[in-house]
Protein backbone atom coordinates (compact mmCIF):
# COMPACT_ATOMS: atom_id res chain seq x y z
CA UNK A 1 0.00 0.00 0.00
CA UNK A 2 1.03 3.39 -0.27
CA UNK A 3 2.30 5.75 2.64
CA UNK A 4 -0.64 8.22 1.71
CA UNK A 5 -2.93 4.98 2.33
CA UNK A 6 -1.15 4.59 5.47
CA UNK A 7 -1.41 8.17 6.59
CA UNK A 8 -5.21 7.41 6.01
CA UNK A 9 -4.87 4.55 8.16
CA UNK A 10 -3.57 5.99 11.06
CA UNK A 11 -5.63 9.33 10.83
CA UNK A 12 -8.71 7.44 11.01
CA UNK A 13 -7.64 5.32 13.74
CA UNK A 14 -6.18 8.01 16.03
CA UNK A 15 -9.03 10.02 15.55
CA UNK A 16 -12.02 7.98 15.50
CA UNK A 17 -10.82 4.83 17.75
CA UNK A 18 -8.34 7.45 19.59
CA UNK A 19 -11.22 9.71 20.08
CA UNK A 20 -13.47 7.26 21.28
CA UNK A 21 -10.73 5.58 23.65
CA UNK A 22 -10.11 8.95 24.89
CA UNK A 23 -13.65 9.86 25.59
CA UNK A 24 -14.23 6.68 27.61
CA UNK A 25 -11.35 7.19 29.48
CA UNK A 26 -12.33 10.66 30.41
CA UNK A 27 -16.26 9.17 31.55
CA UNK A 28 -15.00 6.50 33.46
CA UNK A 29 -13.07 8.90 35.75
CA UNK A 30 -15.64 11.48 36.16
CA UNK A 31 -17.78 8.42 37.65
CA UNK A 32 -15.00 7.16 39.68
CA UNK A 33 -14.23 10.37 40.85
CA UNK A 34 -18.42 10.66 41.64
CA UNK A 35 -18.32 7.35 43.07
CA UNK A 36 -15.46 8.77 46.05
CA UNK A 37 -17.17 12.18 46.43
CA UNK A 38 -20.83 9.82 46.98
CA UNK A 39 -19.28 7.53 49.36
CA UNK A 40 -17.70 10.74 51.51
CA UNK A 41 -21.29 12.00 51.92
CA UNK A 42 -22.27 9.38 52.98
CA UNK B 1 -20.79 5.33 -0.25
CA UNK B 2 -17.15 5.49 -0.39
CA UNK B 3 -16.77 3.35 -2.87
CA UNK B 4 -19.23 5.62 -5.44
CA UNK B 5 -16.58 8.30 -4.22
CA UNK B 6 -13.42 8.29 -5.37
CA UNK B 7 -12.08 5.59 -2.35
CA UNK B 8 -9.73 6.59 -0.39
CA UNK B 9 -10.40 10.17 -1.53
CA UNK B 10 -13.78 9.73 0.39
CA UNK B 11 -12.20 9.71 3.34
CA UNK B 12 -10.91 13.40 3.49
CA UNK B 13 -14.32 14.95 3.10
CA UNK B 14 -15.88 12.30 5.23
CA UNK B 15 -13.60 13.49 8.21
CA UNK B 16 -14.02 17.41 7.58
CA UNK B 17 -17.45 16.84 7.64
CA UNK B 18 -17.17 14.97 10.63
CA UNK B 19 -15.22 17.13 12.26
CA UNK B 20 -17.21 20.65 11.12
CA UNK B 21 -21.25 19.76 10.68
CA UNK B 22 -21.73 16.21 12.67
CA UNK B 23 -19.99 17.04 15.97
CA UNK B 24 -21.18 20.39 15.77
CA UNK B 25 -24.69 19.45 15.41
CA UNK B 26 -24.46 16.67 17.59
CA UNK B 27 -23.60 18.83 20.62
CA UNK B 28 -26.12 21.09 19.68
CA UNK B 29 -28.52 18.54 19.67
CA UNK B 30 -28.04 17.13 22.68
CA UNK B 31 -27.82 20.26 24.33
CA UNK B 32 -30.42 21.20 23.23
CA UNK B 33 -33.10 18.00 23.88
CA UNK B 34 -31.07 18.10 27.63
CA UNK B 35 -31.92 21.61 27.98
CA UNK B 36 -34.96 21.90 27.04
CA UNK B 37 -36.15 18.44 28.40
CA UNK B 38 -38.60 17.84 25.59
CA UNK B 39 -38.71 16.12 21.95
CA UNK B 40 -37.47 17.51 19.13
CA UNK B 41 -40.34 19.95 17.90
CA UNK B 42 -41.10 21.28 21.16
CA UNK B 43 -37.90 22.00 21.81
CA UNK B 44 -37.14 23.71 18.76
CA UNK B 45 -40.24 25.77 19.60
CA UNK B 46 -38.75 26.31 22.77
CA UNK B 47 -36.12 28.39 21.11
CA UNK B 48 -38.90 30.21 18.91
CA UNK B 49 -42.48 29.27 18.62
CA UNK B 50 -42.41 28.86 14.74
CA UNK B 51 -39.76 26.70 14.80
CA UNK B 52 -42.13 23.87 16.04
CA UNK B 53 -42.12 23.09 12.10
CA UNK B 54 -39.12 22.22 11.63
CA UNK B 55 -38.99 19.71 14.11
CA UNK B 56 -42.38 18.26 12.99
CA UNK B 57 -40.91 18.60 9.76
CA UNK B 58 -37.72 16.77 10.69
CA UNK B 59 -39.31 13.85 11.89
CA UNK B 60 -41.52 13.75 9.14
CA UNK B 61 -38.14 13.14 7.25
CA UNK B 62 -37.46 10.11 9.72
CA UNK B 63 -40.82 8.75 8.67
CA UNK B 64 -40.17 9.24 4.94
CA UNK B 65 -37.19 7.11 5.39
CA UNK B 66 -38.15 4.33 7.78
CA UNK B 67 -40.72 3.97 4.96
CA UNK B 68 -38.08 2.55 2.63
CA UNK B 69 -35.67 1.51 5.10
CA UNK B 70 -38.56 -1.18 6.58
CA UNK B 71 -38.17 -2.56 3.02
CA UNK B 72 -34.82 -2.93 2.65
CA UNK B 73 -34.81 -4.53 5.79
CA UNK B 74 -37.66 -6.84 4.69
CA UNK B 75 -35.06 -7.72 1.38
CA UNK B 76 -32.84 -8.68 4.45
CA UNK B 77 -35.27 -11.16 6.15
CA UNK B 78 -35.54 -12.71 2.87
CA UNK B 79 -31.92 -13.12 1.86
CA UNK B 80 -31.69 -14.65 5.27
CA UNK B 81 -33.48 -17.22 4.38
CA UNK B 82 -31.71 -17.49 0.95
CA UNK B 83 -28.32 -17.94 3.03
CA UNK B 84 -29.27 -21.13 3.93
CA UNK B 85 -28.55 -22.65 0.60
CA UNK B 86 -27.45 -19.70 -1.11
CA UNK B 87 -30.46 -19.61 -3.12
CA UNK B 88 -29.19 -16.92 -5.44
CA UNK B 89 -26.63 -19.35 -7.24
CA UNK B 90 -24.26 -18.38 -10.05
CA UNK B 91 -26.01 -15.28 -11.74
CA UNK B 92 -26.72 -13.23 -8.58
CA UNK B 93 -27.76 -9.93 -10.58
CA UNK B 94 -30.28 -11.71 -12.37
CA UNK B 95 -31.86 -13.13 -9.39
CA UNK B 96 -31.86 -10.24 -7.35
CA UNK B 97 -33.25 -7.59 -9.86
CA UNK B 98 -35.28 -10.28 -12.31
CA UNK B 99 -36.27 -13.15 -10.16
CA UNK B 100 -36.39 -11.13 -6.91
CA UNK B 101 -37.41 -7.71 -7.58
CA UNK B 102 -38.78 -8.56 -10.54
CA UNK B 103 -37.69 -4.96 -11.56
CA UNK B 104 -39.98 -3.27 -14.50
CA UNK B 105 -38.03 -0.91 -16.92
CA UNK B 106 -38.83 2.85 -15.59
CA UNK B 107 -40.55 3.87 -12.46
CA UNK B 108 -43.75 4.84 -14.19
CA UNK B 109 -44.27 0.90 -14.76
CA UNK B 110 -45.80 0.01 -11.31
CA UNK B 111 -46.19 -3.71 -11.53
CA UNK B 112 -47.22 -5.87 -8.99
CA UNK B 113 -46.90 -6.20 -5.26
CA UNK B 114 -44.28 -9.15 -4.51
CA UNK B 115 -45.61 -10.45 -1.55
CA UNK B 116 -42.37 -11.99 -0.28
CA UNK B 117 -41.14 -8.71 0.22
CA UNK B 118 -44.04 -7.75 2.01
CA UNK B 119 -43.77 -10.56 4.33
CA UNK B 120 -40.44 -8.90 5.16
CA UNK B 121 -41.90 -5.73 5.78
CA UNK B 122 -44.18 -6.52 7.92
CA UNK B 123 -41.67 -8.74 10.04
CA UNK B 124 -39.39 -6.15 10.11
CA UNK B 125 -42.32 -3.44 11.25
CA UNK B 126 -43.25 -6.35 13.94
CA UNK B 127 -39.81 -6.03 15.39
CA UNK B 128 -39.42 -2.42 15.24
CA UNK B 129 -42.36 -1.96 17.18
CA UNK B 130 -41.56 -4.73 19.78
CA UNK B 131 -38.43 -2.65 20.43
CA UNK B 132 -40.30 0.56 21.16
CA UNK B 133 -43.05 -0.92 22.89
CA UNK B 134 -42.52 0.69 26.64
CA UNK B 135 -40.37 3.39 24.41
CA UNK B 136 -37.19 3.96 26.12
CA UNK B 137 -37.59 1.27 28.56
CA UNK B 138 -37.22 -1.90 26.29
CA UNK B 139 -35.38 0.44 23.65
CA UNK B 140 -32.72 0.38 26.51
CA UNK B 141 -32.95 -3.23 26.64
CA UNK B 142 -32.99 -3.83 23.12
CA UNK B 143 -29.92 -1.61 21.74
CA UNK B 144 -27.81 -4.33 24.32
CA UNK B 145 -28.75 -7.08 21.23
CA UNK B 146 -29.05 -4.80 18.16
CA UNK B 147 -25.11 -2.55 19.11
CA UNK B 148 -23.24 -5.94 20.54
CA UNK B 149 -24.48 -8.28 18.33
CA UNK B 150 -23.40 -6.56 14.64
CA UNK B 151 -20.39 -5.68 16.29
CA UNK B 152 -19.20 -9.23 17.19
CA UNK B 153 -20.13 -10.48 13.45
CA UNK B 154 -18.74 -7.28 11.77
CA UNK B 155 -15.23 -7.84 13.81
CA UNK B 156 -15.48 -11.48 12.56
CA UNK B 157 -16.12 -10.59 8.58
CA UNK B 158 -13.43 -8.09 9.12
CA UNK B 159 -10.70 -10.87 10.09
CA UNK B 160 -12.14 -13.27 7.29
CA UNK B 161 -12.13 -10.16 4.62
CA UNK B 162 -8.36 -9.40 5.33
CA UNK B 163 -7.11 -12.89 5.59
CA UNK B 164 -8.48 -13.58 1.98
CA UNK B 165 -6.01 -13.51 -0.78
CA UNK B 166 -6.26 -10.51 -2.53
CA UNK B 167 -7.87 -8.49 0.35
CA UNK B 168 -4.79 -5.76 0.36
CA UNK B 169 -5.32 -4.64 -3.03
CA UNK B 170 -8.99 -4.01 -1.94
CA UNK B 171 -7.77 -1.87 0.97
CA UNK B 172 -5.65 0.20 -0.88
CA UNK B 173 -8.41 0.76 -2.85
CA UNK B 174 -10.53 1.96 -0.11
CA UNK B 175 -7.38 3.57 1.88
CA UNK B 176 -5.69 5.52 -0.67
CA UNK B 177 -6.48 9.16 -1.28
CA UNK B 178 -7.49 10.35 -4.89
CA UNK B 179 -7.25 14.05 -4.53
CA UNK B 180 -8.38 14.92 -7.57
CA UNK B 181 -11.31 13.76 -6.37
CA UNK B 182 -11.78 16.54 -3.64
CA UNK B 183 -12.45 19.28 -6.24
CA UNK B 184 -15.73 17.44 -7.26
CA UNK B 185 -18.21 19.00 -5.18
CA UNK B 186 -20.65 16.01 -5.39
CA UNK B 187 -18.04 13.40 -3.18
CA UNK B 188 -18.56 16.62 -0.25
CA UNK B 189 -22.59 16.57 -0.48
CA UNK B 190 -22.20 12.67 -0.36
CA UNK B 191 -19.80 13.09 2.53
CA UNK B 192 -21.67 15.76 4.40
CA UNK B 193 -25.15 13.86 3.22
CA UNK B 194 -23.43 10.85 4.63
CA UNK B 195 -22.57 12.55 8.21
CA UNK B 196 -25.67 13.76 8.75
CA UNK B 197 -27.32 10.37 7.72
CA UNK B 198 -25.28 7.86 9.77
CA UNK B 199 -25.51 10.27 13.15
CA UNK B 200 -28.87 10.60 12.46
CA UNK B 201 -28.53 14.37 12.72
CA UNK B 202 -31.29 16.39 11.11
CA UNK B 203 -33.87 14.11 12.16
CA UNK B 204 -35.10 15.15 15.60
CA UNK B 205 -33.89 12.29 16.87
CA UNK B 206 -30.78 13.19 18.83
CA UNK B 207 -32.90 16.26 20.84
CA UNK B 208 -35.90 14.06 21.75
CA UNK B 209 -33.38 11.03 22.91
CA UNK B 210 -31.27 13.58 24.69
CA UNK B 211 -34.30 15.03 26.59
CA UNK B 212 -34.11 11.83 27.90
CA UNK B 213 -31.00 11.72 29.44
CA UNK B 214 -30.57 12.35 33.47
CA UNK B 215 -30.05 15.81 34.18
CA UNK B 216 -26.64 14.54 35.45
CA UNK B 217 -25.27 13.20 32.27
CA UNK B 218 -22.45 14.62 30.30
CA UNK B 219 -24.26 16.04 27.39
CA UNK B 220 -20.48 16.98 25.63
CA UNK B 221 -18.46 13.84 25.84
CA UNK B 222 -21.35 11.74 25.24
CA UNK B 223 -22.09 13.83 22.16
CA UNK B 224 -18.56 12.61 20.87
CA UNK B 225 -18.68 8.98 22.07
CA UNK B 226 -21.78 8.86 19.93
CA UNK B 227 -20.24 10.66 16.70
CA UNK B 228 -16.69 9.30 16.77
CA UNK B 229 -18.12 5.37 17.87
CA UNK B 230 -20.52 5.71 15.04
CA UNK B 231 -17.85 6.54 12.61
CA UNK B 232 -15.11 4.50 13.98
CA UNK B 233 -17.85 1.21 13.26
CA UNK B 234 -18.37 2.73 9.17
CA UNK B 235 -14.73 2.82 8.94
CA UNK B 236 -14.35 -0.53 10.47
CA UNK B 237 -17.37 -1.51 8.12
CA UNK B 238 -14.59 -0.68 5.21
CA UNK B 239 -12.20 -2.78 5.96
CA UNK B 240 -15.18 -5.81 5.95
CA UNK B 241 -16.22 -4.58 2.50
CA UNK B 242 -13.44 -3.69 0.97
CA UNK B 243 -11.14 -6.93 1.52
CA UNK B 244 -14.05 -9.10 0.51
CA UNK B 245 -13.87 -6.76 -2.86
CA UNK B 246 -10.15 -7.11 -2.71
CA UNK B 247 -11.12 -11.04 -2.72
CA UNK B 248 -13.82 -10.81 -5.84
CA UNK B 249 -11.70 -8.71 -7.76
CA UNK B 250 -8.71 -11.25 -7.16
CA UNK B 251 -11.08 -14.62 -8.09
CA UNK B 252 -12.54 -12.61 -11.54
CA UNK B 253 -8.93 -10.65 -12.73
CA UNK B 254 -11.02 -7.05 -12.77
CA UNK B 255 -9.59 -4.14 -11.44
CA UNK B 256 -11.18 -3.29 -7.91
CA UNK B 257 -12.41 -0.29 -9.35
CA UNK B 258 -14.72 -2.08 -11.38
CA UNK B 259 -16.34 -5.05 -9.22
CA UNK B 260 -19.15 -3.54 -8.12
CA UNK B 261 -21.29 -0.69 -8.86
CA UNK B 262 -23.08 1.49 -5.86
CA UNK B 263 -26.50 0.88 -3.86
CA UNK B 264 -27.82 -2.12 -3.26
CA UNK B 265 -26.01 -3.69 -5.81
CA UNK B 266 -23.08 -4.12 -3.61
CA UNK B 267 -25.50 -6.09 -0.40
CA UNK B 268 -27.61 -7.54 -1.97
CA UNK B 269 -25.83 -8.80 -5.64
CA UNK B 270 -21.35 -8.16 -5.02
CA UNK B 271 -21.94 -9.20 -1.52
CA UNK B 272 -23.80 -12.85 -1.84
CA UNK B 273 -21.48 -13.44 -5.01
CA UNK B 274 -18.46 -13.25 -2.98
CA UNK B 275 -20.02 -15.27 -0.29
CA UNK B 276 -20.75 -18.46 -2.76
CA UNK B 277 -16.98 -17.79 -3.58
CA UNK B 278 -15.84 -18.61 -0.22
CA UNK B 279 -13.99 -21.76 0.36
CA UNK B 280 -15.73 -22.79 3.15
CA UNK B 281 -19.09 -22.00 5.47
CA UNK B 282 -20.31 -19.81 2.58
CA UNK B 283 -23.67 -20.47 4.28
CA UNK B 284 -22.49 -19.21 7.71
CA UNK B 285 -20.40 -15.73 7.13
CA UNK B 286 -24.29 -15.13 4.38
CA UNK B 287 -26.54 -15.90 7.39
CA UNK B 288 -23.91 -13.66 9.55
CA UNK B 289 -23.48 -10.96 6.89
CA UNK B 290 -27.54 -10.13 6.59
CA UNK B 291 -28.23 -10.97 9.97
CA UNK B 292 -25.63 -8.06 10.74
CA UNK B 293 -27.30 -5.53 7.96
CA UNK B 294 -30.62 -6.70 9.80
CA UNK B 295 -29.69 -6.21 13.19
CA UNK B 296 -28.03 -2.64 12.15
CA UNK B 297 -31.55 -1.58 10.58
CA UNK B 298 -34.04 -2.52 12.70
CA UNK B 299 -31.64 -0.61 15.08
CA UNK B 300 -31.90 2.98 13.12
CA UNK B 301 -35.32 2.47 12.18
CA UNK B 302 -37.01 2.05 15.88
CA UNK B 303 -34.64 4.65 17.00
CA UNK B 304 -36.79 7.12 14.22
CA UNK B 305 -39.90 5.28 15.21
CA UNK B 306 -38.80 6.13 19.06
CA UNK B 307 -38.29 9.80 18.52
CA UNK B 308 -41.67 10.36 16.20
CA UNK B 309 -43.84 8.88 18.49
CA UNK B 310 -42.31 10.25 21.60
CA UNK B 311 -43.02 13.40 20.23
CA UNK B 312 -47.02 12.59 19.07
CA UNK B 313 -47.40 11.11 22.73
CA UNK B 314 -46.07 14.85 24.66
CA UNK B 315 -47.91 16.96 22.32
CA UNK B 316 -51.21 15.04 21.41
CA UNK B 317 -51.46 12.78 25.14
CA UNK B 318 -52.41 9.62 22.52
CA UNK B 319 -51.67 6.05 24.23
CA UNK B 320 -48.43 4.76 23.24
CA UNK B 321 -49.69 1.66 21.99
CA UNK B 322 -52.29 3.50 19.82
CA UNK B 323 -49.23 5.88 18.28
CA UNK B 324 -46.62 2.89 17.98
CA UNK B 325 -49.34 0.86 15.86
CA UNK B 326 -50.94 3.35 14.33
CA UNK B 327 -47.22 4.36 13.12
CA UNK B 328 -46.52 1.18 12.03
CA UNK B 329 -49.55 0.82 9.71
CA UNK B 330 -49.34 3.86 7.82
CA UNK B 331 -45.48 3.64 7.19
CA UNK B 332 -45.99 0.03 6.04
CA UNK B 333 -49.18 0.98 3.76
CA UNK B 334 -46.41 3.59 2.27
CA UNK B 335 -43.96 1.34 2.19
CA UNK B 336 -45.83 -1.44 0.11
CA UNK B 337 -44.99 0.97 -3.51
CA UNK B 338 -41.40 0.18 -2.66
CA UNK B 339 -42.41 -3.50 -2.72
CA UNK B 340 -43.89 -3.30 -6.22
CA UNK B 341 -41.60 -4.42 -9.09
CA UNK B 342 -40.85 -0.08 -9.79
CA UNK B 343 -40.26 -0.29 -5.90
CA UNK B 344 -36.18 0.34 -6.51
CA UNK B 345 -36.90 3.48 -8.68
CA UNK B 346 -39.06 5.40 -6.31
CA UNK B 347 -37.09 4.28 -2.93
CA UNK B 348 -34.04 5.35 -5.13
CA UNK B 349 -35.75 8.90 -5.96
CA UNK B 350 -37.11 9.51 -2.24
CA UNK B 351 -33.57 8.53 -0.82
CA UNK B 352 -32.07 10.91 -2.84
CA UNK B 353 -34.33 14.05 -1.59
CA UNK B 354 -34.56 12.93 1.53
CA UNK B 355 -31.20 13.03 2.49
CA UNK B 356 -29.74 15.28 -0.05
CA UNK B 357 -32.55 17.97 0.74
CA UNK B 358 -34.52 16.93 3.67
CA UNK B 359 -31.70 16.65 6.23
CA UNK B 360 -29.26 19.30 4.96
CA UNK B 361 -32.23 21.95 5.17
CA UNK B 362 -32.50 20.51 8.88
CA UNK B 363 -29.31 20.78 9.49
CA UNK B 364 -28.72 24.07 8.12
CA UNK B 365 -32.65 25.96 10.01
CA UNK B 366 -31.29 23.85 12.76
CA UNK B 367 -27.78 26.04 13.52
CA UNK B 368 -29.49 29.28 12.38
CA UNK B 369 -32.45 28.49 14.59
CA UNK B 370 -29.76 27.74 18.23
CA UNK B 371 -27.45 30.05 16.45
CA UNK B 372 -29.27 33.13 15.76
CA UNK B 373 -32.88 32.87 17.71
CA UNK B 374 -31.80 30.66 21.25
CA UNK B 375 -32.76 32.39 24.60
CA UNK B 376 -33.75 30.78 27.42
CA UNK B 377 -35.01 32.42 30.76
CA UNK B 378 -31.94 31.23 32.67
CA UNK B 379 -29.96 33.22 30.61
CA UNK B 380 -31.46 36.13 33.16
CA UNK B 381 -30.35 33.98 35.93
CA UNK B 382 -26.99 33.69 34.58
CA UNK B 383 -26.21 37.12 33.80
CA UNK B 384 -26.93 38.06 37.65
CA UNK B 385 -24.68 34.51 38.77
CA UNK B 386 -21.53 35.96 36.11
CA UNK B 387 -21.86 39.47 36.23
CA UNK B 388 -18.41 39.68 34.55
CA UNK B 389 -18.75 37.30 31.69
CA UNK B 390 -19.37 40.10 28.52
CA UNK B 391 -20.38 38.13 26.35
CA UNK B 392 -23.84 37.16 27.37
CA UNK B 393 -24.60 40.73 26.16
CA UNK B 394 -24.42 40.61 22.47
CA UNK B 395 -27.76 39.36 21.48
CA UNK B 396 -26.03 36.69 18.86
CA UNK B 397 -24.33 35.60 21.60
CA UNK B 398 -26.94 34.03 23.11
CA UNK B 399 -25.89 30.90 21.70
CA UNK B 400 -23.09 31.17 24.56
CA UNK B 401 -25.30 30.49 27.18
CA UNK B 402 -26.28 27.09 25.53
CA UNK B 403 -22.04 26.00 25.37
CA UNK B 404 -21.73 27.32 28.75
CA UNK B 405 -25.20 24.99 30.15
CA UNK B 406 -23.46 21.82 28.03
CA UNK B 407 -20.21 22.76 29.76
CA UNK B 408 -21.31 23.16 32.88
CA UNK B 409 -22.57 19.14 32.54
CA UNK B 410 -19.73 18.14 30.90
CA UNK B 411 -15.99 16.53 32.17
CA UNK B 412 -14.40 18.44 29.28
CA UNK B 413 -15.20 21.84 27.60
CA UNK B 414 -15.89 23.06 24.29
CA UNK B 415 -15.11 26.74 23.28
CA UNK B 416 -16.37 29.61 20.71
CA UNK B 417 -15.04 27.19 18.00
CA UNK B 418 -18.73 25.54 18.82
CA UNK B 419 -20.16 29.09 18.68
CA UNK B 420 -18.51 29.49 15.11
CA UNK B 421 -19.26 25.88 13.61
CA UNK B 422 -23.44 26.73 14.29
CA UNK B 423 -23.86 29.85 13.49
CA UNK B 424 -21.25 30.11 10.27
CA UNK B 425 -18.95 27.35 9.29
CA UNK B 426 -21.59 24.74 8.97
CA UNK B 427 -24.35 26.40 8.07
CA UNK B 428 -22.63 27.98 5.10
CA UNK B 429 -20.78 25.18 3.56
CA UNK B 430 -23.95 22.72 3.96
CA UNK B 431 -25.95 26.18 2.33
CA UNK B 432 -23.24 26.03 -0.48
CA UNK B 433 -23.18 22.11 -1.09
CA UNK B 434 -27.27 22.05 -1.06
CA UNK B 435 -27.49 25.46 -3.09
CA UNK B 436 -25.33 23.68 -5.66
CA UNK B 437 -26.89 20.76 -5.76
CA UNK B 438 -30.32 22.51 -6.09
CA UNK B 439 -28.96 24.08 -9.56
CA UNK B 440 -27.47 20.68 -10.94
CA UNK B 441 -31.22 19.31 -10.60
CA UNK B 442 -32.79 22.22 -12.08
CA UNK B 443 -30.35 21.73 -15.39
CA UNK B 444 -30.99 17.55 -15.27
CA UNK B 445 -33.05 15.39 -13.20
CA UNK B 446 -31.79 12.99 -10.71
CA UNK B 447 -30.73 9.73 -11.37
CA UNK B 448 -31.45 10.39 -15.43
CA UNK B 449 -35.32 10.02 -14.17
CA UNK B 450 -38.09 11.91 -15.93
CA UNK B 451 -38.93 14.71 -14.29
CA UNK B 452 -42.66 13.37 -13.72
CA UNK B 453 -40.92 10.44 -11.24
CA UNK B 454 -38.53 13.09 -9.89
CA UNK B 455 -41.33 15.46 -9.27
CA UNK B 456 -43.93 12.89 -7.62
CA UNK B 457 -40.79 10.74 -5.61
CA UNK B 458 -38.96 13.95 -4.42
CA UNK B 459 -40.40 17.21 -4.63
CA UNK B 460 -44.39 16.16 -3.91
CA UNK B 461 -42.85 14.21 -0.77
CA UNK B 462 -40.66 17.42 0.39
CA UNK B 463 -43.69 19.22 -0.51
CA UNK B 464 -46.34 16.84 1.61
CA UNK B 465 -44.04 16.58 4.81
CA UNK B 466 -43.67 20.81 4.86
CA UNK B 467 -47.83 21.06 4.48
CA UNK B 468 -48.16 17.50 7.51
CA UNK B 469 -45.43 19.84 9.58
CA UNK B 470 -47.88 22.71 9.46
CA UNK B 471 -50.82 20.96 10.40
CA UNK B 472 -49.06 19.24 12.99
CA UNK B 473 -47.23 22.81 14.47
CA UNK B 474 -50.99 24.21 14.06
CA UNK B 475 -53.00 21.50 15.69
CA UNK B 476 -53.44 22.26 19.37
CA UNK B 477 -52.05 19.45 21.82
CA UNK B 478 -53.72 18.36 24.72
CA UNK B 479 -52.71 19.30 28.29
Amino acid sequence: MPISAWIMLAVGVIILFGGVVLCLFKMRRKKDRGYTEDTRSS
Amino acid sequence: MCYANGGGAFLIPYFVALLTAGIPIMILEFSLGHRISRPAPMALGNVKKGFEILGWFALLIGFGICTYYAVVMGWCFNYLGFSVNLAWGQNTESFFFNQFLKISDSPMQIGGIQWMIVLGLALTWVCVIAAIWKGVKTVGKVVYFTVIIPWVILIVLVIRGITLPGALEGLRFYLTPQFSALLDYKVWLAAYSQVFFSLTIGFGVQITYASFLPKKADVVNNAFIVSLANNATSFLGGFAVFSTLGYYAHQTGLPVSEVVKSGPHLAFVTYPTIISMLPFAASIFGILFFLMLLTLGIDSAFSLVEAGAASIIDKFKLKRIHVNIGFAIIAGLVGLVYTTQSGLYWLDIVDYFMNNYGLLVVGIVQCFAVGYFYSHKDIHDYVKRHPHDRSIFSIPAKIVELRKYANSKSDFTIGVWWDFCVKYLTPVVVGILFLTNIIERVKSPYGGYSRWAEFLGGWLVIIVFVVVAVILYRKKGSK
